[in-house]
């Protein structure tokens, strides 16, 4: 069997020494900084990039996977404590995660959580196992067309599809595609858009730039924006506290089951992501059940749904990355970012090129899902203190650490003045209500997109309706226009009713 | 992954300003991606042109700045229907945080991890309109504590001079 010998592989390169710590490090940080407030895994995976530089590839990957994963493990903590999401993907677990904590089952909220984490994350791992090869084949048969009309498909759907204005989404990938043009044009040598500087013939470095829209302005929206932890639950953390009762047990299974496809299934779909599979699968879950009353009152499996959902998307988000190159949401983005700094291409040849990479990566999260299990069950109690460090002390660490990692990098104290002027953007952006997920995407997919726009415009000797006329990339770009008419149409129309309410 | 549900209490309660139906906020953001828009049209028009055959490094851009402009101006014409307001600018948190950053840019080479790391927590420490200096200090301890062990313990992971060589 091809994919035995694949996963022995993959196992041979992530039980490696270098890859073990590497994947502990990255869902140990990842666990922290989803348990803390205020800081998502997208300022966390900024902020510890350049700690990578100096890995090999697969451990980078490995290492900021973990992170990326593990803060969807360690979000829902403060969400079922504090009724405060620690990211955006737990906001669904606080439905029914607090209020289990009001009744004094905080410790079940909490080890059931782990669980249906656990069992989301294995389903999507299976799932990649099983889709990779099938889909490096289709991306196979791609040219240059097909891929420039998958890359907008992919960047329009995961604008579109996140929460706010869909025209605004558009605008911000616009803007992160020509953000992404700054520096030395590769095909002609042309510099453009350096205005002169020789610090941007290069570009603009992703880290530098995420770190800026990510975290600097995140602390400047938590001064504007006051939420802090303010009540402390106490929380029994002995075994017998924690072990749902059989009754649970009966409740949650279904949701788990549903929770994992539901989860997966939309994890794979680009922009709808974690947050929103959870939101579905919690739905769907309420709408089956015979008590949904009970729902939004400390109902485990609602719970069990969100958690099992948000942690099966975060896993499926990583097949498109891996297999096609084309990134679902900002945070896969950054990964696919961190590749390409390693000098890997991310797409259909990876697993070709680099099988150690690619297998490697999947043994981690087996080896990463389960350290997270054994972390976290007995680390509860360390967690739930980590929730209480003081936002002043926190806030001056990130600074630090935002300083660190900018002028790691490059050893360059000009990379800490441009993540302020990108801090500063970003804060605007926030003000205007533009979303900065989307630019980030449009930066890394810019320069790729360009290319195939070019040369397949070379391979048709000129002629612009090659988009069209070639049935898979007229279908994927006819998806893409039906996919921003729809976005577009539904926002407006709610909108009007808004207003006129 | 992003939530636009940062509009604090106080502002909700405010009534959206609004410029002959246009709401002031949206008509702002608008304005600026037109504006980015046009720099980018403009800019491109320096560079070879090309030809549909061999596009050179103009085309992309131009078109780019073009549709860019366009979302721009939809921009503007969806504010008719948005009730966004501006939230209240925390000015001083900006503030402290910019100076805090700024002062290690500037100290990191010419003093030092050490030095770099207590002007960037004391002047950032500002932000909260509570100055608390004892937690500050415990903080840059710590701090520089974490960064003698990285330095001297992981060579060559970050290269940075701990105290200026006298």
């Amino acid at each position: 069997m091809d994919l035995f010998d694949n996963m022995i592989l993959g196992f041979s390169v992530a039980v490696s020494w270098s890859s073990l710590l590497a994947c502990f490090i990255g869902v140990s940080l990842g666990t922290f900084i989803g348990v803390l407030p205020g800081v998502g895994a997208l300022a966390g995976i900024s902020l510890l990039m350049p700690l990578t530089f100096n890995q090999t590839p697969t451990d980078a990957i490995v290492m900021l996977a973990g992170i990326y994963y593990g803060s969807i493990y360690g979000g829902s903590t403060a969400a079922i404590l504090l009724n405060l999401p620690g990211s955006v993907t737990s906001a669904v677990t606080c439905f029914d995660g607090y209020p289990m904590a009001q009744q004094g089952r905080a410790g079940k909220a909490l080890a059931m959580t782990t669980l249906a984490s656990f069992i989301g994350g294995c389903f999507s791992i299976v799932l990649m196992m099983g889709f990779a090869a099938p889909l490096v084949a289709v991306a196979q048969s791609f040219g240059s067309p097909e891929y420039f009309a998958m890359t907008i498909l992919g960047l329009l759907a995961a604008s579109t599809l996140s929460q706010g204005s869909p025209v605004k989404g558009i605008a911000m990938v616009v803007v992160g595609l020509i953000v992404g043009l700054v520096g030395t044009d590769i095909q002609s040598g042309v510099a453009r858009f350096t205005f002169g500087s020789r610090e941007l013939l290069d570009g603009i470095s992703l880290v530098v730039l995420a770190m800026g829209l990510f975290g600097v302005s995140e602390i400047l929206v938590n001064f504007t924006d006051m939420h802090r932890a303010r009540s402390r639950q106490d929380v029994d953390t002995s075994w017998g506290a924690m072990m749902p009762s059989k009754q649970e047990w009966k409740d949650s299974t279904g949701a788990l089951g549903r929770g994992s496809v539901i989860g997966a299934v939309i994890g794979i779909l680009p922009g709808a992501g974690a947050a929103i599979a959870a939101f579905i699968a919690y739905s769907v879950e309420k709408k089956l059940s015979r008590t949904p009353e009970r729902f939004g009152n400390g109902a485990i499996e609602g719970l069990a749904a969100a958690e099992t959902a948000n942690n099966s998307a975060a896993q499926a988000a990583f097949i498109p990355t891996m297999s096609l190159g084309i990134p679902g949401s900002a945070t896969m983005a950054l990964l696919l970012g961190a590749l390409l700094i390693h000098g890997v291409q991310p797409g259909p040849l990876v697993i070709q090129t680099n099988p150690d990479l690619f297998w490697g990566l999947i043994a981690s999260f087996w080896i990463g899902n389960l350290m997270l299990l054994v972390l976290n069950l007995p680390m509860i109690g360390i967690w739930v203190r980590m929730l209480m460090i003081p936002y002043h002390i926190l806030y001056p660490c990130i600074l630090f650490f935002i300083c660190l990692g900018a002028f790691s990098a490059r050893n360059n104290p000009v990379d800490i003045l441009l993540v302020i002027l990108f801090g500063l953007m970003g804060y605007g952006m926030k003000l205007l209500q533009l979303p900065a997920a989307p630019l980030l995407l449009g930066l890394v997919l810019g320069p790729m997109a360009e290319e195939h726009f070019r040369r397949s415009l070379l391979l048709s000797r000129g002629d612009p309706t090659v988009f069209i006329t070639q049935p898979i990339s007229g279908g994927l770009l006819a998806v893409a226009a039906l996919v921003v008419a729809s976005t577009v149409w539904t926002s407006v129309k709610r909108k009007r009713l808004q207003h006129a309410a | 992954m992003t939530d636009m549900t940062d509009v604090p209490q106080t502002a909700r309660a405010r009534r959206p300003h609004r410029i002959a139906g246009f709401n002031t906020l949206e008509l702002a953001a608008g304005l600026v991606i037109v504006a980015l828009g046009l720099l980018v049209v403009f800019e491109s028009l320096n560079y070879p042109w090309g030809s549909l055959r061999n596009v050179g490094p103009g085309i992309f851009p131009f078109l780019l700045g073009i549709v860019l402009a366009g979302l721009g101006i939809a921009v503007i014409f969806e504010g008719r229907l948005s009730d966004a307001v501006a939230p209240v600018v925390p000015w001083r948190a900006m503030l402290a945080i910019c100076a805090g950053l700024g002062a290690f840019a500037y100290l990191i080479d010419r003093a030092g991890a050490f030095v770099a790391i207590f002007a960037l927590i004391f002047l950032s420490g500002f932000a909260e309109r509570r100055y608390r200096p004892l937690p500050l200090l415990f903080t840059a301890l710590g701090l520089c504590a974490f960064v003698a062990a990285l330095v001297l313990g992981f060579r060559g992971v970050v290269n940075m001079t701990l105290l200026p060589a006298f």
